[in-house]
């Protein structure tokens, strides 16, 4: 097991060490994903994406002025990658988001769906936090370095997530069962 | 309240699915070239270090068996690398002023192709901190025939020409650090392995020759530096571009070729820069912006006349010579000038060589002989915000970036695309954070 912390094994990555970059792909794979996944809601398609990120990261580590805000840099990469693949998917074609329920059929949702739904209409920070503890794993100090924040900042996010989520879908089961 | 059940936890996890599994190696397969780019920075030349340092040690030891108390005191006494470096990166932030000289060796090859010499320039140089330059241009036969003074912080340059009077001002990007002419070595000096090569001989005493080797990522090459420090003061007393393991004018095959008239490439084979003074002397007038009494003055506008579009042009053109795709980089350079050159003199260019040409004579002039490329970067955009990613794009792809810029005079990123066209762009938008 590589015991170095991010900084060292970005040092080490600059200096051209390999390894030490593939050590950080392990490491923060997860949380690129995560961020790509939160903004796209296709799970393949954010892959993709967290690939994408990390070979931009592999070209542009050396500008990395923080070593240690490597998580951060990653995740702040990946979104804007998402964002640029998110708007010419748009342009190109109308992709139904796999978060979106119609009217139509509400009442054959099931608890799954019900969940995907209103993790959809989740603001992005939250569901962003939601995606990397949930999906990734990633423990509230790791979920606070990949976004920047504190620890409490993330118990708050997923707090109110939790509580958005119970709401949501309470009102959708009202909804399906006309109550 | 709060929907804080463990089943909602439960849900969640299988909502979203498994989580994603890393896979390096095959990552790595499909990004060779970044991998490649990552991995070619310095890990050869250091194996070679290791090993030429653990070679110099062995025969200090042995030579210390066999009466060669010479080496094996000569590096003891040296007493190591990093208190050499560290006095030299002392007295260089120290320094009120320095004075040097360098002299360029450019390898030369003949209008045929067949033959090949050295050219020696030299050039004398000063600082004075915080920022100024002098510089003391001479032609071959010694006498000065241009002397430039730069205020590196604030961008101004006075120029002037003994001969016949003239004082030239300008407003311009300077080519010269404001924090020092050799700010850059003690970076060098830390970010490198150093082997010590030697203790030499100069004019001043002895000195430990120090060499950094690695691999130059930008320009695909191997390359070093040679740092002299002198033994007793610890002081820099030369530097040579690149080391003498790749450049040594006593031994060089071309040093004494005789030079001819006519010629057709001009390569820079290296650069010495010797007979380096801290604290130097001067007169407080010899680093003044304020021409001479007597002297007629000019102003020459500092900014280059390029334009967005005519940046969005060279693009263009570099991409239709490089196969209809955008070159895979345009730093240090998009073309050398020995490329140029080559150009220039073909006899059957394209429509898109042709059109290069013409777009660089176009704004040669404004452009003060630099790139169009680089003399926009330098003249109209904050420094260090132009990013360049049009590797692999393809001529006309409009939905693909190929660099982006903060414009100074507006404060807003703009962003160039695949099909050339030109857009404001908001920097949470761009692939890389602005700043990190």
């Amino acid at each position: 097991m590589d015991n170095r912390t991010d900084a060292e094994l970005v040092r080490a990555a600059v200096d051209g060490d390999v390894e030490s970059f593939g050590e950080l792909f392990r490491r923060h794979y997860g949380t690129a994903v995560a961020i790509a996944f939160a903004r796209l809601g296709d799970r393949h398609l954010a892959e993709d994406v967290a690939q994408e990120a990390f070979a931009i990261a592999c070209r542009e580590i050396s500008r990395l002025e923080k070593p240690a805000r490597f998580s951060e840099w990653i995740g702040t990469i990946t979104r804007r990658t998402a964002s640029q693949i998110a708007k010419r998917r748009k342009t190109a074609v109308e992709i139904p988001s796999d978060y979106a329920p119609t009217e139509d059929n509400a009442s054959l949702e099931t608890e799954i769906d019900l969940i995907r739904a209103a993790v959809g209409d989740l603001p992005e920070s939250w569901r962003e936090a939601v995606f990397l503890h949930y999906f990734s794993g990633l423990s509230y100090e790791a979920v606070a370095l990949s976004l920047g924040i504190t620890v409490q900042a993330v118990h708050g996010r997923l707090s109110r997530a939790r509580r958005a989520l119970g709401e949501q879908i309470s009102r959708r089961i009202g909804t399906q069962t006309g109550n | 309240m709060e929907h804080q059940s463990p089943d909602l936890d439960a849900l969640l996890k299988k909502v979203l699915g498994p989580p994603p599994q890393p896979d390096f190696a095959a990552w790595r397969e499909q990004n060779l070239d970044a991998v490649v780019e990552l991995q070619q920075s310095q890990q050869q030349p250091r194996k070679t270090l290791v090993t030429r340092r653990r070679w110099l040690i062995k025969t200090a030891s042995v030579a210390v068996g066999i009466g060669g108390v010479a080496v094996a005191v000569s590096l003891a006494n040296y007493g190591g690398d990093r208190r050499a470096v560290a006095a030299v990166i002392e007295t260089l932030k120290r320094a009120e002023t320095i004075a040097w000289t360098t002299t360029f060796h450019h390898r030369v090859t003949s209008r045929d192709g067949k033959r090949r010499w050295i050219e020696r320039e030299s050039r004398e140089s000063a600082y004075r901190w915080p920022g100024l330059y002098r510089e003391v241009f001479r032609s071959a036969s010694g006498e000065i025939l241009q002397i430039r003074i730069t205020d590196a912080l604030r961008s101004k340059t006075t120029t002037l020409f003994p001969a016949t009077k003239e004082a030239v001002v300008a407003s311009t990007s300077s080519p010269h650090n404001p924090n020092g002419p050799f700010a850059w070595v003690p970076t060098a000096m830390v970010q490198h392995d150093l082997e010590l090569v030697e203790t030499v001989r100069t004019p001043r005493g002895e000195a430990s020759l120090l060499r950094a080797a690695f691999y130059d990522r930008a320009n695909q090459e191997e390359w070093s530096y040679d740092f002299l420090i002198a033994k007793d003061s610890k002081r820099l007393v030369e530097i040579n571009l690149p080391g003498k393991d790749i450049y040594d004018p006593e031994t060089d095959p071309d040093r004494d070729a005789a030079a001819e008239a006519a010629w057709s490439t001009l390569t820079s084979a290296g650069t010495l820069i010797h007979d380096i003074v801290f604290d130097a002397e001067f007169d407080a007038s010899a680093f003044s912006l304020q021409s001479p009494a007597g002297y007629t003055v000019r102003s020459e506008a500092g900014p280059s006349n390029v334009q967005e579009e005519d940046v969005a042009e060279f693009l263009r053109v570099l991409a239709e010579i490089n196969g209809q795709v955008f070159p895979d980089r345009v730093t240090p350079t998009a073309i050398s000038s020995a490329q140029l050159r080559e150009l220039e003199l073909k006899a059957d260019r394209s429509p898109a060589e042709n059109r290069l040409l013409d777009i660089m004579a176009r704004v040669k002039q404004g452009a003060g002989n630099r790139l169009p490329l680089a003399a926009f970067v330098q003249s109209a955009t904050t420094p260090d915000t132009f990013r360049y990613i049009g590797k692999g794009v393809e001529l006309g792809d409009a939905s693909r970036l190929v660099c982006w810029y903060m414009l100074e005079r507006t404060g807003r990123y703009r962003a160039i695309y695949g099909d050339l066209s030109i857009r404001d762009v908001a920097s949470d938008d761009l692939p890389l954070p602005a700043k990190f």
